[in-house]
């Protein structure tokens, strides 16, 4: 069992590990069915949750120490529309032990999909040779999945940013993504059990038929075969390349029409604007001030946008940062006073973080 | 039956769990949020997801389970 990869399938499930260590992890998985099925289990734990129609335990968030509890973002599922809990409802966990057998296990379509989430998020000059390393990895997989759309449309290398960008900034482009409605919800299933779920709300025609496709499959493969076969004959299906193909042109559809209708909402300057803000580093208190004024800027010019509560979140962030760097009492004070008028607003998207951000001042 | 296994994790699993399951949090940022090591976020976060998928288990097909108790 030393050679197995165990220990890491919870952290190669989350895209958390180093390009070296996930291709050797991969390389596993291609050989061992053992750990290729613990994967599929954990990523089925995460689907499960998911689905789970509250999330936490009553009182959970309660009982947090209250410097936690004020540093948690606002609850992302609360973006999520109530035709997609319909949806998952009605699949829930009973869809998920018959599409063991349909999209099992092999590890070679999870790979083959994180590939192709990055080669969606990366900058386009790596997309013919996607690089794991390029990839930031903060977020994982399903945040880079979300951050697609935005960042396949434009030129400005957002993926490029170094190993460790600052946590705020991927946060809030995070955040920005959930709060986009259903399509969050929609991308943010990566897992190998994603399909229940995810499959569910864009086009709802494909859904039931997939389900119960799925579901007599696992039913005949219990019927008719002895349960030891039923593995096999999910490798089989994997091998011929069928499941994972589909699932990546469906990917693909569903990326293309999330990035047309994010095309259409934009303003054509305001987008290559945004990306400009984004990708700036600021060095100094002085640059992440200037930064601050400019997001500030952006936001008032954009204030109906769909960037503008993610720049006042940024211009925020901008502010801590210069703080941070300045260890100044009036940045801290400045970032204060924003920090209650951006919370004073009925839009506010992001209070929980802001106040998260506040909490973190003391 | 998962939210009662989730439930019973201890509490520091739970919220990592929580955080990265529900708010997508990445490693870095649970860390910041928990104030903890990153490499406690992954062990913690390892160990909630092992007990899921124990407490999970038996709820999956008969086929995988076998095969999963391989090896």
């Amino acid at each position: 069992v030393s050679d197995h990869v165990l220990d890491r399938l919870s952290l190669y499930l989350d895209g958390e590990l180093a390009p070296a260590a996930r291709t050797e992890v991969e390389g596993h998985l291609r050989g061992c069915s053992a750990c290729a099925l613990h994967l599929e289990e954990l990523a089925a734990v995460d689907a499960a949750a998911r689905e789970l129609p509250v999330p936490a335990p009553p009182g959970y968030f309660d009982a947090l120490p209250a410097r936690v509890r004020a540093r948690l973002p606002a609850p992302r599922r609360r973006t999520v529309p109530v035709w997609v809990w319909a949806a998952a409802a009605g699949l829930a966990l009973a869809a998920l032990t018959p599409l063991m057998f349909r999209e099992t296990a092999s590890p070679v379509p999870e790979a083959m999909r994180t590939e192709e989430t990055e080669r969606v998020a990366a900058p386009a000059s790596t997309i013919a040779t996607p690089t794991p390393a390029e990839a930031p990895p903060l977020g994982g997989a399903r945040a880079k999945t979300r951050a697609a759309p935005k960042d396949a449309v434009a030129s400005k290398p957002v993926a490029s940013a170094p190993a460790a960008p600052p946590v705020l900034y991927e946060r809030a482009r995070e955040q920005a993504a959930a709060a986009r409605p259903a399509t969050g919800q929609i991308q943010k299933h990566n897992g190998p059990f994603a399909q229940a779920p995810a499959a569910a709300p864009p086009p709802p025609a494909p859904v039931p038929a997939q389900v119960s496709q799925a579901a007599a499959r696992a039913d005949e493969a219990r019927a008719g075969e002895a349960p030891e076969e039923a593995p096999a004959r999910a490798s089989k299906e994997v091998q011929t390349g069928a499941a994972p193909e589909g699932k990546l042109e469906r990917d693909q559809a569903r990326r293309g029409g999330l990035t047309d209708s994010i095309e259409l909402a934009q303003a054509p300057g305001e987008e290559a604007r945004y990306r400009g803000l984004r990708a700036r580093q600021p060095a100094s208190a002085d640059a992440a001030r200037k930064l601050h004024d400019d997001w500030a800027a952006f936001a008032k010019a954009h204030a109906d946008g769909p960037h503008a509560d993610e720049a006042r979140v940024r211009a925020l962030d901008a502010l801590l940062l210069a703080y941070h760097r300045s260890g100044e009492a009036r940045d801290r004070q400045r970032l204060r006073e924003e920090a209650a008028l951006y919370l004073q607003r009925s839009d506010a998207a992001q209070a929980l973080r802001v106040r998260a951000m506040l909490e973190g001042l003391h | 039956m998962l939210d009662r296994a989730l439930g019973e994790l201890p509490a520091e699993q739970r919220a990592v769990f929580c955080l990265r399951v529900f708010e997508e949090l990445s490693y870095r940022e649970i860390a910041d949020a928990l104030g903890i090591e990153m490499g406690t976020v992954m062990s913690r976060l390892s160990r909630a997801r092992e007990k899921l998928r124990e407490a999970l288990t038996p709820y999956l097909a008969t086929a995988t389970r076998r095969a999963g108790s391989q090896p």
